[in-house]
């Protein structure tokens, strides 16, 4: 604390008051010695001095008389010893004594020392009123000092207020007048009320707008130490921090400088404004508004008053250049401002030594201007900043720590900052410019920020393949702070990168090893992750590992046993049903649900997966009655109401129909897309099944009604552009109808549909086998409704004008344009069938299909059409051919096939797998050798896929092929692999018949029969199947015959093998007569039922056969009758 | 002492006229050691608007004239009306001490040019006080008729090419190619740019800020800003905050100016309304996580308004969007 400058100040003002006496006698000289010991701190001699003097001339004698007025002088000094002792009370009193000594008021007294000291006629006097300043001093300093007492404030105050009075109102010596100290004296009034006990900051505030106005100015140091004050006790109560900024508006003129004193303050400004912006700080942190609004404010006064070097340096220079050949200080009376050129020139060289070091005070301040912004929220403002930082302050450094050390450059941390404010505020151009920058910079601490914020930036642009190295470096960056957030964000997001990028098996390993390292886990930390943080990243890890699990499982099945495992593991950790804790629960269920679906799809035994399935249904269960505002939860409706409708039992597939309803309900409920999905697939279920499965008392009639209600629900609640289910849905409309209106309404819908779906794939450049199914009905109810509703049979020619411009399809679209031509084909192929009996008719019909066929295949070259369309078209080329009795001969067909099916494998694109086991198909009817080698190359390449839809049919093309090419061997590996597959259902039944039919090419009757068998034996209702078997196995019998004969006298009698074949083929025979199902029976099962009978009839009639069949019956009537004696 | 020159009798005599009306003119004090002379105080007669003073030798009529350069001494004693004028200047009185400066520069115009000379300081910082009041049009006069410019140094010099540049304020969609031509030929001037001080260079970015929103049409700036138009206006928001900070608190008037024209045009960024109408005021954390980047800014720009200016002079736009404030640091930790 040093305001004691003012008292001096004044002091040494005054000193010219004393007499001038140092060639006087005695009395005189002492004087001298008295301020001599004073100032060596030999306060007790000078005390004695002065009172040894007083004493020594108080008397009445003559050389008393003399020097009578120099005797207050020693009163006055002896006061000053004390003060100057720092004995302060002694001082004080001393002071006061000097005030009220009515002896050294004595008129004669006074007008002596008024004549005798010459050049000061006011003697001794202004000590009177002087002395009351001097009071307050010395309360002031034990007030203030080392080890102060703030109670002696008050009385400082006292008297420092009554010295303003007296000086305000003129009462006090001219000498006093000179020294214009009114100023000042506001000035320490401030300080002190400040100090006090309990600081009144609006006293203070009062008297330092009163020092403005008054006369005298406030010495720079006095004003420097007066902030110094304000700003250390307002900011030690947070609560007082903005009287700083109050105090300084209300005199800014002692504060805001010129350039060249502001310049020596700088540092001082600085750091004030540094000390108010950590207030500021803890403020906005502890949501204290009010203290932070003041904080801030005072902060950014202070730096305001902080001095630019550019000005600084041209005032310094200035007077360095006007004084420098002057070696003494000048006062500018103009305003009372001291001007020395060395102290200028020092201070300027100072200050480019600053300069050169980075240390730039206006460049402080920008910067902490701009955290004080950001602090704020304003990224604009801080960004502003910092841009200016960038472009002005390329050498900013902070000094460095400790003497001789090196100056720590600020720009790398400017650059930082700019580049991440330019992408907070949008401009990532430049955001990745300034990064750029620093790439290979060593940058401390803050190189973790840094490799944070390159993660972050991948992130945000989803350039996962960049997040993975970024995340890398966060992670080898927080090497030894594993329970930092950052640090667990990045493993995170290694894992969650490697899933966007289908990368499962990189993300097993990940994830594996992040869940095994036991890491993510929240910490009582401000740098680690909070409870739900961990949860939320470890949730999210698992559920990543689950599914890219289950998404290698589609190449190899083990992998879902891992999907399932993981599952059962999180389902163990997080028992909770808070989705807060364990958000991704639903969804882990769900993952689970569609493993245990999955699996049972190729369980090894029925067994296993209905297991699979009922585990399947219960987390069904569980997710509806956990979390039925889930999104999950329509789905999971959805899901449990599929499995029910599998089921063997009509009771459960009956309850299917209420979760059905459910999941239509929740789906809408969703009001979104994925949910409007869920409610269209239900919607869709709902009318294709609620007829069948009657609520209870409900007549079938009403079932079928509410089966069109949900048809009619479906067009609200359901339809949607793309949805898989619209077309089927379509499909099912049209096949509702049952009247001329619901014909008209039907066909309008179908109408419009067909067309938005078809537009919607041209569009956007996809095909779907179900426009085509649609379509193919559309066609087909179109043509015969018109028939039966509205009497009309249409002509080919209105036919194929309707099919050529169907309402709202473009004539741009080939692909559906195709369709409809293929439809026509197809729908005059149907009328075909049932022109079986009128040759003429089928022959002008057949001319009229290859007609149509023909200015298809004219209007749409291959290239022209989508793959689908391509791949149709070559399907139907080849069925085509297949009809004929030697499909070999139809080589333009089959070529103009190859051409299409070429046209997608060459595009390489979808359906490529299809083309090849298309044009496999059509090569291998073709006798030449190389061809069918050549089809046999292309199934087995596409029999790779597991996909029964691709891989399973290419094994039936390929199985044909071998038995065609009499290659026994591996037709039955080609069977054998289908038929493990428990996917492949489609050609399962033609599987098994070849089979059988492979083994018995092979010569190897056993393994023929036991394929036949077991197709005979599960499949005996399915005649056209059954019926096939049942002959070949009779046939591989009677051709075996062995034993030739059975023996009953032989231990483990055998009937003959001939017996065996007629009795199998009768004991079929009756089991389909006595059935009922002969009578229901298609004429092309009945063809393969008769070559059974017929079979029967011929083997019975063996002699042999009657004679074993007769010994069999005697032996049974035989033991019958034994069993009843 | 190459420049000092001795005025015999001869020319003293054919000064006499001058000498004459320069009696009548304002006389300045000085501390001066000219050239063989001793430091001393000394009455000044009046400059040659080139560096040089005349004054009488003590006790004599006889003029003389001499370089300031050339002494060894030269400080021109404050006036009393200059330093009640700089008191008001750097008390924030600047309408009072514009006035000032103003007298003061004509008073003392004689003495145009010389270190130190009141009449070429005065001019300075009455061209300050105009650019705080925001008067453009006066700061273009003003900055074109420095008497005694070509004197001034470093940022003195710098302050004056400065104001020039915001003196080009026209708010014309032509502006900018101006300004920024102007600030761009500054730029090639190392030295000076180097010299221009932070509120000198606020009113380079607040002038091109002025520039940039002049592209913008003002019936978007009530309403919403076009899509083609937002990059302007950004680049205005952008500028305006430099101005801003490059102030550090020192000056109020042109700062608050350009805070509130910036707040303008990020409210009538596409969406910002609209966001602002959807959210609660003031926002909670989920509506801020939300909410756009600009309404965000201009949230916090407000609250900045607030407590760094006089809140009760906000206008009704800071008031309206400092309601929706947020303080996201609160409950944070420190390094957050």
């Amino acid at each position: 604390m040093n305001n004691y400058t003012t008292a001096v100040s004044v002091m040494a003002a005054l000193a010219f008051t004393m007499p001038m006496v140092c060639q006087a006698q005695d009395p005189l000289s002492s004087l001298n010695k008295v301020k001599a010991l004073a100032k060596q701190g030999k306060t007790e001699d000078a005390v004695k001095l002065c009172d040894a003097v007083i004493n020594r001339f108080s008397g009445k004698g003559a050389t008393a008389k003399q020097f009578a007025y120099v005797l207050p002088f020693y009163a006055w000094e002896k006061a000053e010893s004390y003060f100057k002792g720092k004995r302060y009370d002694e001082a004080y009193d001393a002071y006061k004594a000097f005030m009220e000594d009515a002896r050294w008021k004595d008129p004669a007294r006074l007008s002596q020392a008024k004549s005798k000291i010459p050049g000061q006629p006011e003697a001794y006097e202004p000590f009177f009123t002087y002395a009351m300043f001097q009071m307050g001093n010395c309360r002031y300093k034990q007030g203030t000092g080392e080890n102060p007492d703030k109670s002696k404030l008050e009385d400082a105050i006292t008297c420092y207020e009554k010295y303003l009075d007296l000086v305000q109102k003129g009462k006090v010596s001219n000498t006093e007048k000179k020294l214009k100290i009114e100023g000042q004296i506001c000035f320490i009034l401030v300080q002190a009320y400040i100090l006090r006990e309990k600081p009144d900051f609006e006293k203070a505030a009062k008297y330092l707008e009163m020092s403005r106005k008054v006369k005298g100015r406030v010495p720079d140091d006095m004003a420097m130490e007066g902030l110094n004050t304000i700003v250390r006790v307002a900011i030690s109560n947070p609560d007082n921090v903005g009287w700083v900024y109050k105090l300084i508006e209300a005199s800014p003129a002692s504060y805001n400088l010129d350039p060249a004193r502001a310049g020596r303050n700088a540092n001082k400004f600085y750091k004030l404004g540094q000390s108010a912006y950590k207030v500021m700080e803890a403020a906005l942190r502890s949501g204290n508004d009010k203290q932070a609004a003041e904080a801030a404010r005072t902060a950014n006064t202070l730096f305001g008053l902080v001095a630019d070097m550019a000005p600084v340096r041209t005032s310094l220079t200035a007077q360095v250049k006007g004084l420098s050949g002057y070696k003494k200080a000048l006062t500018d009376p103009g305003t009372g401002v001291r001007l020395n050129g060395a102290s200028s020139k020092k201070l300027l060289a100072t200050y480019r030594g600053l300069e050169e070091k980075g240390t730039l005070f206006d460049g402080f301040s920008v910067l902490s201007s701009s955290t004080i912004a950001k602090d704020i929220g304003s990224n604009r403002l801080a960004k502003g900043g910092f841009q200016l930082l960038y472009d002005r302050y390329g050498k900013l450094a902070l000094p460095g720590k400790g003497e001789g050390a090196e100056p720590r450059p600020l720009r790398n941390t400017v650059i930082l900052q700019l580049g991440a404010l330019c992408r907070q505020t949008g401009d990532d151009e430049a955001g990745l410019k300034y990064e750029k920058m620093l790439e290979g910079q060593d940058m401390g601490d803050q190189n973790k920020v840094l490799a944070f914020q390159k993660m972050t930036r991948a992130l945000d642009e989803k350039d996962w393949a960049s997040v993975i190295p970024a995340a890398q470096e966060v992670i080898e960056q927080f090497a030894n702070d594993k329970t930092n957030k950052l640090y667990l964000t990045a493993r995170y997001m290694v894992v969650a990168s490697h899933y966007q990028l289908r990368a499962f098996e990189e993300v097993v390993k990940t994830a594996t090893d992040l869940i095994s390292s036991g890491e993510m886990k929240a910490t009582d930390t401000k740098e680690g992750l909070k409870e739900k943080e961990a949860a939320n990243y470890d949730n999210q890890v698992y559920y990543f590992l689950t599914d890219a699990y289950a998404r290698l499982g589609a190449q190899d099945a083990a992998q879902r046993d891992n999907a399932i495992k993981t599952f059962d593991e999180y389902a163990a950790k997080y028992t909770t049903t808070d989705l807060s804790m364990a958000p991704m629960a639903d969804k882990m269920y769900y993952a689970a649900i569609d493993q245990y679906m999955k699996r049972s799809q190729d369980a090894a035994s029925d067994k296993d997966a209905e297991s699979d399935k009922a585990m399947a249904l219960k987390y069904c269960n569980h997710i509806c009655a956990t979390w039925p505002t889930s999104d999950l939860y329509p789905t999971a409706e959805l899901l449990a109401a599929g499995i029910l409708l599998n089921d063997t039992d009509d009771a459960v597939k009956a309850t299917s129909i209420s979760r059905l309803q459910k999941a239509a309900d929740g789906g809408v409920a969703l009001k979104s897309t994925s949910g409007r999905s869920t409610a269209s697939n239900a919607l869709f279920w709902l009318a294709s099944y609620a007829g069948e499965y009657p609520a209870e008392g409900e007549s079938e009639e009403a079932a079928k009604a509410r089966c069109r209600e949900y048809a009619e629900r479906y067009w609200v609640d359901g339809d949607a552009e793309g949805d898989p289910f619209v077309l089927p849905m379509v499909s099912l409309y049209l096949n509702m109808a049952n009247d001329k209106e619901s014909f008209d309404k039907a066909v309008k819908r179908a109408q419009d549909t067909i067309a938005r779906e078809a537009n919607y794939m041209f569009k956007n450049d996809k095909a779907d086998p179900e426009l085509e199914k649609t379509i193919n009905t559309y066609v087909d109810i179109y043509v015969k409704g018109n028939k039966e509703y509205n009497k009309k049979t249409l002509t080919l020619e209105e036919k194929t004008a309707h099919f050529t411009s169907f309402p709202g399809i473009d004539p741009a679209d080939k692909y559906t344009n195709a369709i409809f031509r293929m439809a026509q084909i197809n729908s005059m192929n149907m009328e075909l069938g049932a022109l079986k009996e009128d040759k003429a008719a089928r022959e002008k019909l057949e001319e009229e299909i290859m007609g149509v066929f023909r200015d298809m295949t004219n209007s749409f070259k291959p290239t022209d059409l989508t793959n689908y369309i391509c791949v149709q078209v070559g399907d139907y080329l080849v069925n085509y051919v297949s009809k004929f009795p030697d499909p070999s001969a139809r080589t333009e067909e089959l070529d103009q096939a190859v051409a299409y099916y070429d046209t997608v494998i060459e595009r390489k694109r979808d359906l490529v797998q299809d083309a090849e086991r298309g044009k496999a198909n059509a090569l291998a009817y073709s006798k030449d050798a190389a061809k069918q080698q050549e089809a046999a190359a292309l199934y087995t390449k596409v029999a790779a896929n597991p996909s029964p839809d691709v891989g399973g049919l290419a094994l039936v093309g390929l199985t044909k092929l071998h038995l065609r090419t009499g290659n026994a061997k591996a037709a039955i590996e080609t069977t054998t692999k289908y038929l493990r597959n428990r996917q492949n259902q489609r050609d399962r039944l033609d599987m098994m018949l070849m089979q059988g039919e492979a083994y018995d090419k092979a010569n190897d009757p056993k393994n023929a029969l036991l394929a036949y068998m077991n197709l005979f034996n599960q499949y005996k209702g399915k005649v056209q199947y059954s019926a096939k078997a049942c002959l070949a196995i009779m046939e591989i019998f009677w051709k075996r015959n062995n034993p030739p004969q059975g023996d009953r006298l032989q231990k483990g009698f055998q009937n003959s093998d001939r017996w065996t074949a007629w009795n199998t083929g009768l004991l079929y025979e009756n089991l389909i007569r006595r059935s009922g199902v002969e009578a229901k029976l298609t004429p092309e099962e009945r063809d393969e039922f008769n070559k059974v009978v017929t079979a029967v009839y011929n083997y019975g009639k063996d002699p042999a056969v009657m004679k074993e069949d007769k010994e069999n019956k005697e032996f049974k009537r035989a033991v019958q009758s034994s069993k009843k004696k | 002492m190459k420049l000092f020159k001795y005025i015999g009798l001869t020319l003293a005599a054919c000064s006499c006229l001058q000498f004459a009306s320069a009696q009548q003119a304002a006389k300045l004090k000085a501390y001066v050691q000219v050239p063989g002379g001793k430091p001393a105080p000394m009455e000044l007669e009046r400059g040659d608007g080139k560096g040089s003073f005349f004054y009488m030798v003590k006790g004599t009529d006889q003029l003389m004239t001499a370089s300031a350069a050339s002494c060894k001494l030269f400080y021109i004693i404050t006036p009393a009306e200059m330093g009640n004028a700089l008191r008001d200047y750097y008390g924030g009185e600047t309408a009072e001490a514009r006035k000032q400066f103003a007298a003061i520069k004509k008073k003392y115009a004689a003495f145009a040019g010389l270190p130190g000379s009141p009449c070429t300081q005065s001019a300075l910082h009455e061209l300050t006080c105009a650019v705080r009041m925001l008067d453009f049009p006066a700061v273009k006069t003003l900055a074109a008729s420095i008497p005694g410019v070509d004197s001034l140094q470093g940022s003195d010099a710098a302050r004056v090419a400065a104001a020039k540049i915001a003196g080009m304020i026209t708010d014309t969609p032509d502006s900018l190619a101006a300004i920024q031509g102007a600030i761009d030929a500054l730029k090639k001037d190392s030295k000076l740019y180097r010299d221009v001080d932070t509120e000198a260079y606020s009113w380079l970015c607040y002038a091109l800020g002025r520039a940039h929103a002049a592209q913008v049409p003002a019936e978007q700036l009530s309403g919403t800003i076009a899509d083609d138009k937002k990059k302007a206006a950004s680049d205005a928001v952008d500028c305006y905050c430099q101005a801003v900070m490059s102030s550090h608190g020192a000056q109020k008037s042109l700062p608050a100016d350009a805070l509130n024209r910036a707040l303008g045009l990020l409210w009538a960024m596409p969406g910002v309304k609209e966001a602002a109408a959807k959210s609660p005021a003031p926002m909670d954390k989920a509506a801020w996580a939300k909410a756009p980047a600009d309404l965000k800014d201009a949230a916090a720009m407000a609250r900045y308004f607030k407590m760094m200016y006089d809140s009760e002079n906000a206008g009704e736009l800071v008031n309206k969007i400092d309601a929706y404030y947020f303080n996201a640091k609160e409950g944070t930790g420190k390094g957050d």
